[in-house]
């Protein structure tokens, strides 16, 4: 245990404490505890609780290699907003393992670009646009990421489009509800921004292709203002919302009875009946995140 | 009766120097007889024995007319001339069932000076001495010679030159995406010898113990040579899987259930373990000892008796071509007792007359005297009794060390066990028996189910202990052998030839494969006992079997044995404190392969395996 991390070892999973920010040696603990727990105490599940306000995009990108490559193990860390998670900690949240990415029903997420911090030295014009291009492909590429690791994690693109279809149904249906439970007033509660995110994903689920995701994200990203817990869950980006049991539908159940009725929807008679989102195998599925990985 | 003369004219009848001149003047009578007549060898032997059984009768006869005769004889007669004796000899032959009157008066003139001994006690003493010959010829016409014995030893099978598995022989295939702890297939050499512990429905039979043995069934050399396997299956659950996977295979002949076999003999005709050995391999039988030091000094004593008996026992086999000493004492005893209830019920119902009183010890330590006598059997294991026999204190001694000795008889008694197992330390004819050597040789699968009954559990361990030492003497040891225990604490033994201690160490070499599913170590300590060997067995057996998955279990002693089992990492808690065996899942296991990797994981498998 550092003043960085606090690690907790249960019987069956361990839990990961952060409340700092992600800096360098904060992404070193983490490499160092995740190495102790899963390589010595042969830990398969963790829990990542993180109450940061962001850091350095380094020590984000450190740290999700180092999440990727025990991930490739078989490990699975699952992810939890305990009050803030802003900026790279909300991406790493994001990061977890599908499904498991939980937040408190008063926690604050904040999803944006990459900015320059300081003012130490001066900035020229020609730097200042090499800055910009930089952060401009930095940001690509992590929103990339991210979007493949979700889409992935959710069984490929139209799988992944339902399931956003799935999400912003039950907001649009139990609104009310789900904004009484988070206890958010009139003017926040309203939902404006469901109707853009439900169209978005009823385009991708037509289309196949993770660009329409991709845009929409980024110019979320863009807004640079606090995201909503219910779009954050709309948008798949957490999946539980702790305290609000309607936002806390099992994504795995759901996928299971997704794939069931797709693979029960593959016979020919029934793909020309159905009127749906074209019905895919599971190795259509694999070979569109082939295809996405590569695109990426 | 055999001790007629002893018993009625209270003279010992035997005396090393009495046989020891008789032996001699018979070797020197034949050799002079074999001289003359130009006889070979066995004309020589024939002759020895004739002249010695004649020879000791007649001493005999004289030594029954008391302590004083037998001083004349050795003053009149020289044992060394050689004329003496073929006379004598030729007298007693010609005198048939009664002695003539001149041979009377030989004897008379022989025992002149016994004032006391009169001609019809004489003749009485003959009547016995008649009936004595008797019983020695039967016993002494089939002695066999040294040579004969030194031939028969060149004939047993030694152990062989081990084959140990190579890096070209194929995996052990063990199930799909990694359902075996994070495997799919392993070399034979990464599961070495497995140790499986865990509590009840812990999965270890299903997670562990299924996989290795449905893998064994299937595994092939290149050389399309299966495997022999030994399934000890107390529980059923094997062997529903076994015959399911062989009727899949279409191999049920390979298939060997026992119990609807022929017995198994433990030991082989040709074995070369010694007595004391065989001894201390059955003596692993008995229900294991807990008792207090004093009691263990007693046990000792009487295992000691039993191992003397014993000797005799072979000894005596092996001078008459095969006789049974406890059998020819159960006849001569009177003793009630059907013949082929074998040689521990037998020698059980000699020690209860031991056991009755004095001068019953005193009797049955004068027939196996004279029994021995009669087959040359000068072992100093013959005064096995007589040194209880002196005054009632070392008698209550003798009770106390048969008493303790009678639960490892009681044991290897026991009538269940026959169907099963033939415990007869001394193996003559196998035509009857079901040869476990033969089996492995031909990859044969042997199933036993053992019910949960002493009998059956000694016949289980008898069983394990006969593959264990088939394993080193097989001549193909190119095929591979595996054997699989389920609940393996109730079979665990420790004696020094086959017990798992021994065993394990060396079995690698020879392509086995053992698989010991126990319920904690605490159990297999309680199954060997409580003395510092049955402790020392236990980390022996721990040691020997690199492969071990421990299973959800509250056990101390597992607990502790796994924490000294994985490493430690410096400043951290260690992992078993951290993440205890007690809140493992079923099919969840801390493994540790043969080659070194260990780990944390959850087999990922449901229900029986059939296929």
């Amino acid at each position: 245990m550092t003043d960085t991390l606090k690690l907790t070892l249960l019987d069956d999973h361990c839990v990961i404490d952060m409340c700092s920010e992600v800096t360098e040696r904060a992404a070193l603990e983490i490499e160092s505890a995740f190495e102790k727990l899963f390589s010595y105490y042969k830990y398969e599940r963790a829990v990542f609780r993180v109450n940061s306000p962001g850091g350095l995009l380094s020590a984000l990108r450190h740290i999700l290699e180092y999440v990727e490559n025990w991930r490739a193990t078989g490990v699975k860390i699952e992810t939890q907003v305990t009050f803030c998670a802003a900026s790279a900690a909300a991406v790493l949240v994001s990061f977890g393992e599908i499904g498991t990415r939980t937040a408190h029903r008063h926690s604050s997420m904040l999803y944006h670009h990459s900015r320059i911090g300081g003012t130490a030295s001066v900035i020229t014009a020609s730097g200042a646009n090499y800055l910009a291009s930089l952060l401009k492909s930095t940001d690509h590429g992590l929103v990339n990421h991210l979007v493949s690791h979700i889409a992935r994690g959710l069984g490929g693109p139209i799988l992944f489009a339902s399931q956003g279809e799935m999400r912003c149904k039950l907001l649009a249906t139990q609104g009310a509800t789900i904004a009484h439970k988070l206890e958010l007033n009139a003017d926040v509660s309203s939902l404006r921004w469901l109707k853009p995110t439900a169209n978005m994903f009823r385009e991708l689920g037509k289309k196949g292709s993770l660009d329409l995701y991709r845009r929409h994200l980024a110019r979320r990203m863009d807004a640079d203002t606090s995201m909503d817990l219910r779009e954050a869950y709309a948008l798949c980006l957490i999946d539980c919302v702790h305290g609000v049991p309607e936002l806390c539908k099992s994504p795995g159940a759901m996928l299971t009875n997704q794939i069931d009725e797709v693979l029960a929807s593959s016979t020919p008679e029934k793909r020309k009946s159905s009127n749906q989102c074209q019905p895919i195998l599971l190795a259509d599925v694999e070979d569109q995140n082939s295809a996405e990985a590569e695109a990426f | 009766m055999v001790f007629f003369c002893e018993s009625k004219f209270s003279v010992p009848l035997h005396s090393q120097r009495l046989r020891k001149l008789v032996r001699t003047a018979a070797a020197n009578c034949a050799r002079q007889t074999a001289e003359t007549r130009n006889l070979s060898q066995r004309g020589f032997v024939v002759f020895r024995e004739r002249y010695r059984n004649a020879i000791f009768a007649t001493l005999t006869l004289n030594l029954a007319c008391g302590e004083h005769s037998r001083g004349l004889i050795f003053e009149e007669y020289d044992f060394e001339d050689l004329e003496f004796w073929p006379i004598l000899v030729s007298g007693w032959e010609a005198s048939g069932r009664s002695l003539t009157d001149g041979r009377k008066a030989r004897i008379r003139r022989i025992n002149q000076a016994s004032s006391h001994c009169a001609v019809d006690v004489l003749r009485s003493g003959i009547v016995g001495i008649e009936k004595t010959l008797s019983l020695e010829l039967e016993i002494g016409g089939a002695t066999r010679s040294k040579a004969d014995a030194i031939g028969s030893s060149q004939s047993k099978r030694l152990i062989q030159v081990p084959v140990p598995w190579e890096s070209a022989d194929p995996d052990l295939q063990l199930g799909s995406g990694g359902a075996f702890f994070g495997f799919d297939a392993l070399h034979p050499t990464a599961l070495n010898n497995t140790l499986v512990i865990g509590g009840t429905g812990s999965g270890k039979t299903q997670s562990v113990v299924i996989p290795i043995l449905t893998s064994m069934l299937d595994y092939e050399l290149a050389s399309k040579k299966l495997a022999s396997l030994l399934i000890i299956d107390p529980k059923r659950e094997l062997a529903q899987v076994v015959r399911s996977k062989l009727a899949d295979r279409g191999e049920m002949d390979r298939l060997v259930v026992i119990g609807e076999t022929m017995p198994v003999p433990l030991f082989s005709k040709d074995s070369c373990m010694s007595m004391s050995d065989r001894l201390a391999k059955m003596e692993a039988f008995a229900p294991a000892d807990h008792s207090s030091s004093d009691h263990t000094y007693w046990k000792n004593l009487g295992i000691g008796v039993v191992r003397d008996l014993l000797q005799l026992e072979w000894i005596f086999s092996e001078q008459t071509g095969g006789k049974r000493l406890s059998k020819l004492m159960c006849r001569e005893l009177n003793i009630p007792i059907e013949e082929d209830v074998g040689y521990w019920a037998q020698l059980r119902a000699i020690l209860a007359v031991t056991r009755q009183s004095k001068t019953r010890l005193k009797e049955v330590d004068s027939l196996l005297r004279t029994l021995c006598s009669y087959a040359n059997v000068t072992a100093m294991s013959t005064h096995v009794m007589s040194v209880y026999a002196g005054d009632e204190e070392l008698m209550r001694q003798w009770c106390y060390a048969v008493q303790s000795a009678e639960p490892t008889i009681n044991a290897l008694a026991n009538p269940d066990i026959a169907q099963y197992v033939d415990l007869d330390p001394i193996q003559t004819d196998h035509s009857h028996h079901t040869d476990i050597p033969d089996l492995l040789e031909k990859g044969k699968v042997i199933l036993f189910s053992p019910e949960p009954t002493e009998g059956h559990r000694i016949a289980a361990m008898a069983i394990k202990q006969r593959v264990f030492e088939s394993v080193f003497s097989r001549a193909d040891q190119h095929r591979p052998i595996g054997i699989v225990i389920d609940e393996a604490q109730k079979f665990v033994t420790s004696d020094a030839e086959t017990g798992e201690q021994g065993f394990l160490d060396r079995c690698r070499a020879y392509r086995c494969l053992v698989v010991m599913a126990t319920q904690s170590i605490a159990s297999l300590k309680h199954a060997l006992g409580s003395n510092n060997s049955a402790q020392t067995a236990v980390e022996i057996v721990t040691a020997n079997t690199p492969t071990k998955f421990v299973m959800r279990t509250t056990d101390v002693d597992t607990v502790n044995w796994l924490k000294a089992q994985l490493p430690c990492r410096d400043g951290d808690p260690h992992i078993v404190d951290v993440r205890r065996p007690a809140s493992l899942q079923p099919g969840e296991s801390y493994y540790l392969l043969a080659n070194g990797t260990w780990g944390r994981k959850r087999a990922r498998i449901s229900g029986p395996i059939i296929k």
